[in-house]
């Protein structure tokens, strides 16, 4: 029901003007190295690392590649095992840097730890793969105000007692570069645990999804990731999604600070996902 | 979120039109001669009150007062302590009359109409050093928004009281956060005293009599809030003859009726107030496709007053106040959203005088505010209801041993309902069931004993008093325990009237005045005062989504310290009065929600779990200056001060500056006589921005921007700055019947003032070529009105 709660934020709006501000004195600020990482069940871990820089600062492809981190040593371990991960190069996509694990592949029930050493600084993280969730159904309902385009449902049985938090991407085949985390991809069970829970499936698009641009198009094959993540991994992207959405809303309160869990000096997440796959023709 | 905004703003411009006004006519002079009837001996500082103008008049040492009035007939009350209350009614034909008033002494008298002795130096003589009165009439002239004379707007121009901001009629006095002003109405209190966003207060300035804003040296009869008290009493009809007022503007109108219902005994006024915009959009819009998509807004409020004068011992009033805010936007069947408001008030009040000293009032009263909220999105739709009630009752005991010493005593019972956060939610057929969240009604019970002495010793005027308070949370209530991960382990039921927490507090009040001279004088202060309600605030802007919560286990009541001391002066026999204060005010247990909390999505069971709590504190500097004669009056406020607040679960326990942290607030109010017709009035209001958390970093997680922010209200918007104007014509008259003419502009150089910034963030990191704007988003731009005003 953050997914509602949120919506509730997007409520009203007064007014008005908007004029872009000339001139606002901008406090100092210190970059911090920025944990992009993840691990599912089955696969190598991946991490990318950046930084972060100044709201203001000028942003091309000089300032862009200065975020980059790539001389830093990253490991995994499980408490048995561990592994430091392989710098690769991928030019398709920003940055193009990232690590990946090429020995140890995520199992569920175990818990990752994850350390960083970079510039002298060491960081630390942890996270778990909990069990896949199933999907009870899947369908498509085509659009009654518009014929190229539907809608995608989806409806599982959450758990009950457990505390369950989910994360949802789609990719659509041929569309796609890779999965995409849906419109508020980050939903906790708090108001339907142990309850059935049936909802749309909303790309994430620029604004509020009212619009085609987030639904699916007649003829699309698209992927469903739907994963089980750990509560630590939920606040993150909960916290994320709703910045996200707050910002420009008078509605939001001041706390819109972004739960990382990677330890106080560093930003971003290090999650763990236990992921199940399904597969729908949108017709 | 941003196709959304010229809609409405459109609306605004399109429809906005109205006003108020005043009068003036050729006055003569008149000396009242007020002696004893038998002794004819004058009566110094007798009180003379001139109904049909509303003017009060104090007599000096010969018993003699005088003033101005123009030609005509004219109701008056004079009244004298050991002296019975006389009405009578005078005419003025020529200059320089005299009315001679004789006053037969007597046992028994009562004070029926609250007197303001506007004595020539009250200023420094009185004991007040943080309180100021206001009489209805005096606001009337001055340009309001859309120039509807508003109370609680014209208390922003004061010094120490800060205005919220536009979209919100709320104050913030002496660095006290919005929740912390007790704003009454015949003893009633009201929760959300705004009408569309703070555009218009709800109270009708032709059902008000005067107003009085205590911000330190608050006596011991008034509790309940830490910072302020708004005490605004009702008007009474007269009780001799009818009235009809009324004022008429594009966007609503008002009209208001006075009628003695037993002649000399009592009487009624109802007064009520409704925009009618939205009927005319209504309208239009079926032939009119733009209009479609506009908002939907619409408000009304209705004033009842009866006031009875049983005998010449006892009196008793009952005032009733219902008014609602009703806002609807929806875009096709894909988005809507709705905010509706209403504050219902009633009060019984009664005064029994026991004899000519010894006075006892006693109230009944009872209060209900409440808020809904709903919003839709494709298939999902939200509703939350959220709500006060209070029932209370009050006596208070007024004992005046003599002239320079006075003693009132009492006791206060509340018992409140707040029913915090109802969420409906539902995913399109789907009720989904919210256990946590659906908070049910929480009670409350606070009580107060009080009791306060004023005494005269030589130079000084002494104002002691105390106040004893305590609440408790009462059954019945579910208090849940969970662990950690949130896993529910233990609850404890309480039943119907089992007390759940307990608080009790203990507040002195002490105001000391040192009279230099007859001119100067020395005021001090000391104020405990303790708070057993309070605001949740979870929007950074200020919007009627706040939700009202009580103390309980986990939140804990609200208290503050706070030290004045000033220097008051009167100038030119009285023309002129000047004020310098300082302030320093300590609160303890501030309420702000924890970090990451998403209203409705918080991380415990219990409606309190998600608040932390910290310090306030607010220092200040307050400057005044009026003139109150003469043809040019007006008056030039300015405060200067600083308010923090230190939160150890927020930024590290370090001190942050408030949200309406303000360092300059300069206001200058002035009404010129032009002629006889024509009257001009000007508002200037200049002050520092209020402070905003934005971010000051970015990163890319996912390919995604995403902000880092810094410490809490680490921006500070521009500064805000205004100038109104308005005009006033008074029309022909006819008989009893009289009409104004106002014209007024508003932002009259149309300065866009920030409501808020944001930053807006486009393009794509991707293709290295991000784009980041700081935007700000402001309300009212320039608003001319024009209004109608009536009487007969």
């Amino acid at each position: 029901m953050q997914r509602i709660s949120v919506f509730f934020l997007l409520t009203f709006y007064i007014s008005a003007c908007e004029q872009t501000v000339g001139d606002l004195d901008l406090p100092d600020y210190q970059s911090k190295i920025v944990i992009d990482g993840w691990i599912e069940q089955g696969r190598y871990a991946e991490v990318t690392l950046t930084k972060s820089a100044s709201y203001f600062a000028d942003i091309d492809s000089a300032a862009l590649r200065e975020a980059l981190v790539s001389t830093a040593k990253v490991s995994i371990s499980d408490g048995e095992n561990s592994e430091v991960l392989t710098l690769f190069r991928n030019s398709d996509k920003f940055p193009p840097f990232y690590y990946r694990g090429t020995k140890m592949r995520g199992e569920v029930g175990k818990s990752y730890k994850l350390t960083v050493e970079s510039r002298g600084e060491t960081y630390e993280a942890v996270t778990s793969i909990l069990p896949p969730p199933k999907l009870d159904s899947l369908w498509v309902e085509i659009d009654t105000e518009n014929d190229s385009t539907a809608n995608l449902w989806l409806s599982f049985k959450d758990e009950p007692v457990v505390e369950n938090y989910y994360r949802i991407f789609t990719q659509r085949q041929g569309k796609d570069k890779k999965f995409e985390a849906i419109y508020l991809s980050a939903i906790g069970d708090r108001y339907f645990d142990g309850e059935n829970f049936t909802f749309n499936i909303l790309r994430n698009t620029q604004g509020i999804p009212d619009s085609n641009e987030a639904q699916f198009s007649i003829g699309d094959t698209v992927m469903v990731r739907f994963c089980s993540i750990d509560q630590a991994h939920f606040d993150f992207w909960r916290t994320l999604e709703r910045e996200a959405i707050s910002i420009g809303n008078p509605f939001s309160s001041s706390g819109n600070e972004i739960l990382s869990n990677t330890g106080e000096n560093a930003l971003g997440v290090w999650g763990g996902y236990g992921a199940s796959y399904y597969r729908i023709i949108v017709k | 979120m941003r196709i959304f905004i010229s809609f409405f703003r459109a609306f605004l411009c399109l429809i906005f039109w109205q006003t108020g006004f005043s009068i003036y006519a050729q006055e003569l002079p008149v000396v009242f001669k007020i002696a004893d009837a038998e002794t004819n001996t004058p009566l110094l500082k007798a009180h003379i009150y001139i109904e049909d103008i509303e003017k009060n008049l104090v007599a000096d040492f010969d018993g003699k007062a005088h003033t101005e009035i123009k030609a005509g007939g004219y109701h008056a009350v004079v009244k004298y302590i050991g002296y019975e209350t006389k009405y009578f009614y005078f005419e003025i034909e020529k200059k320089e009359q005299v009315v001679e008033i004789a006053l037969s002494p007597a046992t028994l008298t009562i004070e029926e109409v609250t007197v303001n002795a506007e004595a020539e130096n009250a200023h420094t003589h009185s004991v007040d050093i943080g309180s100021t009165s206001i009489k209805a009439k005096e606001i009337q002239d001055l340009p309001f928004l859309m120039g509807e004379a508003d109370p609680l707007k014209s208390i922003q121009y004061l010094p120490g009281v800060q205005a919220s901001g536009e979209g919100n009629g709320g104050i913030f006095v002496r660095g006290g956060s919005l929740d912390q002003n007790l704003i009454l109405y015949d003893n009633a209190p009201i929760y959300n005293p705004n009408h569309l966003f703070g555009f218009f207060s709800v109270f009708n300035v032709n059902s008000i009599s005067q107003f009085d804003i205590m911000k330190g040296g608050i006596p011991a009869h008034f509790g309940g809030r830490l910072s302020s008290v708004l005490n605004i009493k009702s008007r009474k009809a007269s009780n001799t003859r009818k009235a009809f007022k009324g004022n008429v503007g594009f966007l609503a109108g008002s009209f208001a009726a006075e009628l003695p219902v037993v002649k000399n005994k009592s009487s009624l006024l109802v007064s009520a107030r409704r925009t009618y915009a939205d009927l005319i959009l209504k309208g239009l819009s079926s032939s009119i496709d733009a209009l479609n998509n506009q908002p939907d807004y619409y408000f009304y409020d209705v004033n009842i007053n009866y006031d009875h004068q049983l005998s010449s011992k006892d009196r008793f009033s009952f005032v009733f106040y219902r008014g609602k805010d009703d806002f609807a936007y929806q875009q096709g069947n894909s988005f809507r959203n709705t905010i509706a408001w209403a504050n219902t008030t009633g009060a019984f009040n009664w005064k029994h005088a026991f004899n000519s000293s010894f006075v006892a009032e006693a109230s009944f009263y009872f209060s209900d505010y409440k808020m809904e909220l709903g919003a839709g999105i494709n298939n999902y739709n939200l509703n939350l209801n959220s709500g006060i009630r209070d029932v209370g009752g009050k006596l208070v005991f007024s004992l005046d041993k003599n002239e320079k010493a006075s003693t009132q005593f009492g006791t206060e019972i509340i018992s409140r309902r707040f029913t915090p956060n109802n969420i409906a939610l539902s995913s399109s057929d789907t009720e989904l069931d919210v256990p946590n969240t659906a908070t049910p009604a929480l009670y409350g019970l606070e009580v107060a004993a009080f009791m306060n002495h004023k005494k005269e010793i030589g130079r000084f005027l002494v104002n002691a008093g105390l106040r004893v308070s305590a609440f408790a949370q009462l059954g019945p209530f579910t208090r849940y325990a969970g662990n950690d991960n949130n896993v529910l382990l233990d609850s404890v039921n309480f039943n119907k009237g089992d007390i759940v927490a307990s608080y009790s507090n203990v507040e002195p009040r002490l105001a000391i005045r040192y009279k230099i001279d007859e001119h100067n004088s020395l005021k001090t202060s000391i104020d405990r005062t303790a708070q057993y309600v309070h605001l949740a605030p979870i929007s950074s802007v200020s919007l009627p989504t706040d939700i009202w919560v009580p103390s309980s286990e986990n939140i804990r009541p609200q208290s503050a310290w706070q030290v004045a001391l000033g220097y008051f002066k009167t100038l030119g026999g009285g023309a002129w009065e000047t004020s310098a204060t300082v302030y320093h005010k300590l609160m303890q247990n501030q309420l702000e929600y924890r970090n990451g909390v998403i209203f409705g999505y918080g991380t415990g069971y219990n409606f309190d779990d998600n608040f932390t709590f910290g310090k306030g504190h607010s220092t200040g500097l307050e400057l005044f200056l009026k003139k109150h004669e003469g043809r040019l009056t007006g008056w030039l406020a300015y405060t200067l001060s600083r308010t923090t607040r230190r939160f150890e679960e927020i930024d590290s326990n370090r001190p942050f500056p408030a949200k309406y942290d303000r360092l300059h607030d300069l206001s200058l109010v002035g009404n010129y006589q032009l002629s006889k017709k024509w009257k001009i009035s000007t508002v200037f209001v200049l002050a520092s921005g209020n402070t905003l958390t934005l971010p000051t970093g970015r990163y890319l997680i996912e390919g995604r921007v995403v902000n880092d922010y810094g410490t809490r209200n680490n921006f500070r918007m521009p500064a805000y700055h205004r100038w109104d104007i308005s005009a006033t014509l008074r029309a022909g008259k006819k008989d009893s019947y009289s009409a104004w003419w106002v014209f007024s502009i508003y932002n009259l150089y149309n300065r866009q003032n920030p409501y808020y910034l944001y930053f807006d963030v486009s393009g794509n990191a991707e293709d290295y070529n991000l784009d980041i704007e700081a935007k700000k988003v402001s309300l009212f731009p320039i608003l001319p009105s024009i209004s109608y005003r009536f009487e007969f």
